[in-house]
């Protein structure tokens, strides 16, 4: 039994290009163009994974709308959003609505089947126990690579997975300057420099409000970022 | 042609000038005020003059109590006896006479009645004047007589010697004859001689007839005296001539007339009591009535021209010598004549008027007529009208006053025309002048803000117009230029904006080409395809890369609305910075100079950061190969300077202004790598937001070009 994913894409064209790869990876796809019928099915069946756009045909808050909807019919479904429109407010909305991850268009169909994975590994991995090998202990924070889950002295931090990725590849090497770009890289998305500092200012509201010291993602003007080793 | 600039406010006063108009309608009309004051004037008197003809009417014994003269009036011989306002004193000296002197008539060789004349210029001659006061007749002779002869201290005769022969009739109609003469100068009485005793001989003193005889320079004057009782209407003055003492002849009699007959005689005119008593009820103050008979003779005269002395004074007080009211007075006396009582009156004691009003009077019209006095100091106005007897004219009245009263009110309403113009000139001119600045102020300001609304770059600054809650047409236009401004920066904002929606459309195609490839490449494809798919995906990064400049700036702009300013250490961030560049462009020396200590500024970090950034690309850009890039800061007291330098070709002259605007690049291009020219636009971005500019300048010596930040200092 293959896992189902939903897409919502009013552009026929890229819709079918996203089933195409997701397909190929062994996934059912199903594709919708507007709010209505997808909702609608969404009802009949819950899909194991939500792919929306915000944009949808003459609804420009359509994903937004739908992904509310969605999370109330089902805390637990993966929702990424997947769309056009990169400014930080649409970020954070689409985020605060409960999505897991919010992804530009401009990443490309490797990256993407990718983040899927990543998804479906989280949520098969919260039944079970975490393994040392999976765990990252540095300081008070703890990132369990299997969950992308993160903890800050015993509290969860909910990160989304580019944010995990950015803090994951941080944290792992305290006290080393990683450039934008590498961090993008390790993210496994295509950013630009002022998506970065977006991101890192998130992950350091979250840390901060987990009780961590906001200084522990240090800014090195010119070069990138690093995990404070002091903290 | 240069036309000169006029303001609003210049303009407006020449408009001003269009109230000069007032004074002169104002000057017009006082003038026909003036005519309307005079023809009242006229009338009034005309109406005086009828109603004292009317009392005198039909009144024959009034108007003729005296002989009817048979020939013409002559007045050499029809003496005149003069009111005599002043006191008389009989001192044989002619002072009291003094008013009366002009008026004097000569008597010489035309009127001699015997004898003969001596030949030479110093001759036999009198000059003589009658007049009346209280109940006597007065009479002054100036004897030019060379050669004074007195009466023999023992000779009884009286007619060998100079002497004066007096010839009256009685108001019985009687004949009488005086002589009178004197052994020395002092008192002298008359003697009444008879045909009977012509020399006097026996001759009984008159000593109601008395005087004074008094020697003068060249002669000898008699100052006499008589009761009008004993003077009819018929008199004649003779003086005899003795020159020699020795001989005692009488060589040469002069009179007024004949003194031997009664018939010879000449008349006395004396102003008649009876209507000199009915005028003085009919007087009026400050006009003169004359009441002259057929001859013209004055029978009666009442009232002066001039005012009461206490009138005169009163109109002289007021107005106190404060610069301004003599100021004006300066004025009104160059402009307006002022009306004088201090005129020339040479009719004032006339014995016969001859004007043209009494003869038109005389000849039974009424008129009026205006003269001017000698000296041209006042206009006097006299009206005339006749006095029938039956339909016989009689007589005239002539009423006289001067023009004075109406030249008065004349001035006054000039003077205050001109007080009152001058008042309303000075405030509609200021009014005026108020309202000009005003306007042009209001006008001035919107210039201003229209020429300030649209900075250097072209962006609108400000919409905002003050005054566009006028509700005028200044109003209305401060209105139409805040709309023009709305609609501007509303297009601004547009063309601003495209470059982000473009991206922003472009990426979905965009992504449809992308997934499509990236799918194309998940199949089997022949060996040949892969190059085309490969080259696709080279095209599709650079127009991905165009794309996200292009939304750079507006992400930017985005960001900029959300950026959290903090207060940092500006140095320890550039340096930090310098530190990465060294890394990032190793083909190119970068040199900094920044100052030791730490310069804190409030802003944003990460801005900044890209700020630098940009610049340092751009210096790399531009830079030779191997020619080192110079990063400096300096902090001022109140600014910090951020300036990057480079080698590298001159600006051109005419794009330093636009260098920091969207879409504009001096960059010939061709290097494969595109640029739009956003760049700059995005350093210009974030130095406006942390309130600081930017510049691009040639250095000094033409050798690179050196863009500038000037940062506030908090």
């Amino acid at each position: 039994m293959s896992r189902r994913i939903a897409i919502v894409e009013d552009e026929p064209s890229i819709r079918e290009n996203y089933a195409d790869v997701l397909r190929r990876q062994g996934y059912t796809v199903q594709g919708y163009a507007a709010r209505p019928e997808a909702l609608a099915a969404f009802r009949q069946r819950l899909p194991d994974l939500a792919i929306l756009d915000i944009g949808l045909g003459g609804d420009p808050e359509g994903g937004f709308d739908l992904c509310r909807e969605l999370r109330a019919l089902s805390p637990t479904v993966p929702i990424i959003f997947l769309t056009a429109r990169d400014h930080d407010l649409d970020v954070i909305s689409g985020l605060r609505l409960g999505a897991d991850d919010y992804l530009t268009k401009d990443i490309s169909l490797p990256l993407l089947s990718a983040r899927v994975a990543a998804l479906f590994r989280r949520t098969e991995a919260l039944g079970s126990t975490p393994t040392a090998e999976d765990l990252l202990n540095v300081g008070a924070l703890r990132l369990d690579v299997q969950r992308l889950s993160v903890h800050w002295d015993e509290r969860p931090v909910e990160l989304t997975v580019t944010e995990f990725w950015i803090v994951h590849a941080l944290a792992r090497h305290p006290g080393h300057v990683r450039s934008r770009d590498q961090l993008m890289g390790d993210a496994d998305t295509v950013v630009d420099s002022a998506t970065i500092t977006s991101h890192i200012k998130r992950i350091r509201r979250k840390l901060a409000a987990a009780g961590a010291d906001p200084g522990c993602i240090e800014t090195v003007y010119g070069m990138g970022y690093r995990w404070t080793a002091t903290l | 042609m240069i036309r000169p600039r006029l303001g609003l406010r210049t303009k407006l006063l020449l408009v001003a000038l269009a109230l000069l108009a007032i004074p002169w309608v104002g000057y017009r009309y006082v003038r026909a005020m003036d005519g309307f004051l005079r023809q009242g004037q006229e009338a009034t008197l005309m109406g005086t003059a009828r109603a004292v003809a009317t009392v005198l009417d039909d009144r024959p014994r009034l108007m003729t109590p005296q002989v009817d003269l048979l020939g013409a009036l002559r007045e050499d011989r029809d003496l005149y006896a003069y009111p005599l306002h002043n006191p008389i004193q009989l001192d044989g000296y002619d002072e009291d006479w003094s008013e009366y002197l002009g008026r004097a008539i000569t008597y010489g060789a035309d009127h001699r009645l015997s004898g003969t004349a001596p030949a030479g210029p110093k001759g036999f001659s009198f000059r003589n004047l009658v007049g009346i006061r209280g109940n006597y007749l007065y009479a002054l002779f100036l004897v030019k007589d060379p050669h004074i002869v007195y009466r023999a201290p023992d000779s009884l005769r009286l007619d060998q010697s100079d002497h004066l022969i007096i010839a009256l009739q009685d108001p019985q109609g009687a004949f009488h004859r005086y002589l009178l003469t004197t052994r020395a100068p002092g008192w002298v009485n008359a003697y009444a001689v008879t045909d009977a005793d012509p020399t006097g001989a026996d001759a009984q003193p008159e000593v109601r007839i008395q005087g004074e005889w008094q020697e003068a320079p060249g002669g000898y004057t008699i100052e006499l005296r008589m009761p009008l009782a004993m003077v009819g209407n018929k008199l004649a003055f003779a003086i005899a001539d003795v020159d020699n003492p020795a001989t005692r002849q009488v060589r040469e009699v002069i009179g007024t007339a004949g003194t031997r007959r009664l018939a010879d005689l000449g008349t006395v005119m004396t102003p008649s009591p009876r209507i000199q008593a009915i005028l003085h009820g009919l007087g009026r103050a400050n006009a003169r009535l004359w009441v002259v008979n057929r001859q013209g003779r004055v029978m009666a005269l009442t009232g002066s021209l001039r005012p009461p002395d206490d009138e005169t004074l009163s109109t002289d007080t007021g107005g106190g010598p404060d610069l301004l009211s003599g100021l004006q007075q300066l004025i009104y006396s160059l402009i307006l004549r002022q009306p004088s009582e201090d005129f020339d009156d040479t009719l004032a004691g006339a014995s016969r008027l001859q004007g043209a009003d009494v003869r038109a009077a005389l000849a039974g019209r009424p008129a009026i007529r205006w003269r001017h006095t000698p000296d041209g100091r006042a206009a006097i106005l006299s009206a005339a009208y006749p006095i029938h007897d039956g339909d016989a004219v009689a007589g005239a009245v002539v009423a006289e006053q001067t023009g004075n009263a109406i030249l008065t009110v004349r001035n006054r309403a000039m003077e205050s025309l001109f007080n009152l113009t001058l008042v309303v000139f000075v405030a509609a001119t200021l009014a005026l002048l108020a309202f000009a600045s005003r306007l042009s102020t209001r006008i001035r300001r919107l210039r201003n803000e229209t020429e300030q609304a649209i900075g250097s770059d072209g962006r609108v600054r400000s919409t905002a117009v003050s005054g566009r809650h006028a509700r005028d047409e200044v109003g209305d236009l401060a209105r139409g230029v805040g709309g023009m401004l709305q609609r501007l920066a509303e297009y601004t904002r547009y063309l601003e904006g495209m470059s982000g929606k473009l991206s922003h459309e472009l990426r979905t195609p965009l992504v449809v080409v992308k997934s499509s490839l990236d799918n194309l490449e998940q199949t089997t494809l022949p060996e040949e395809a892969s190059v085309y798919t490969t080259r696709a995906r080279d095209g599709l990064q650079r127009l991905n890369a165009i794309l996200t400049r292009l939304s750079e700036a507006t992400r930017l702009e985005q960001a900029l609305q959300q950026a959290e300013r903090e207060s940092f250490d500006l140095a320890a961030l550039v340096s930090g910075c310098v530190a990465g560049y060294r890394d990032a462009y190793p083909g190119h020396p970068l040199e900094a100079r920044l100052p030791a200590g730490a310069i804190t500024i409030t802003g944003a970090p990460d801005l900044i950061a890209q700020l630098l950034d940009k610049l340092v690309a751009n210096a790399m850009d531009f830079s030779p190969a191997e020619r080192p890039v110079l990063v400096s800061l300096e902090s001022g007291s109140r600014e910090v300077l951020l300036s990057v330098e480079n080698e590298g070709p001159p600006l051109p002259e005419q794009m330093s202004g636009q260098l920091f605007e969207s879409l504009v690049s001096v960059r010939g291009g061709g290097d494969g790598e595109p640029h739009l020219g956003l760049g700059l636009y995005i350093v210009r971005l974030i130095a406006q937001f942390h309130g600081g500019d930017v510049e691009a300048a040639n250095r000094p010596k033409e050798d690179g070009v050196v863009l500038r930040v000037r940062l506030p200092m908090p």
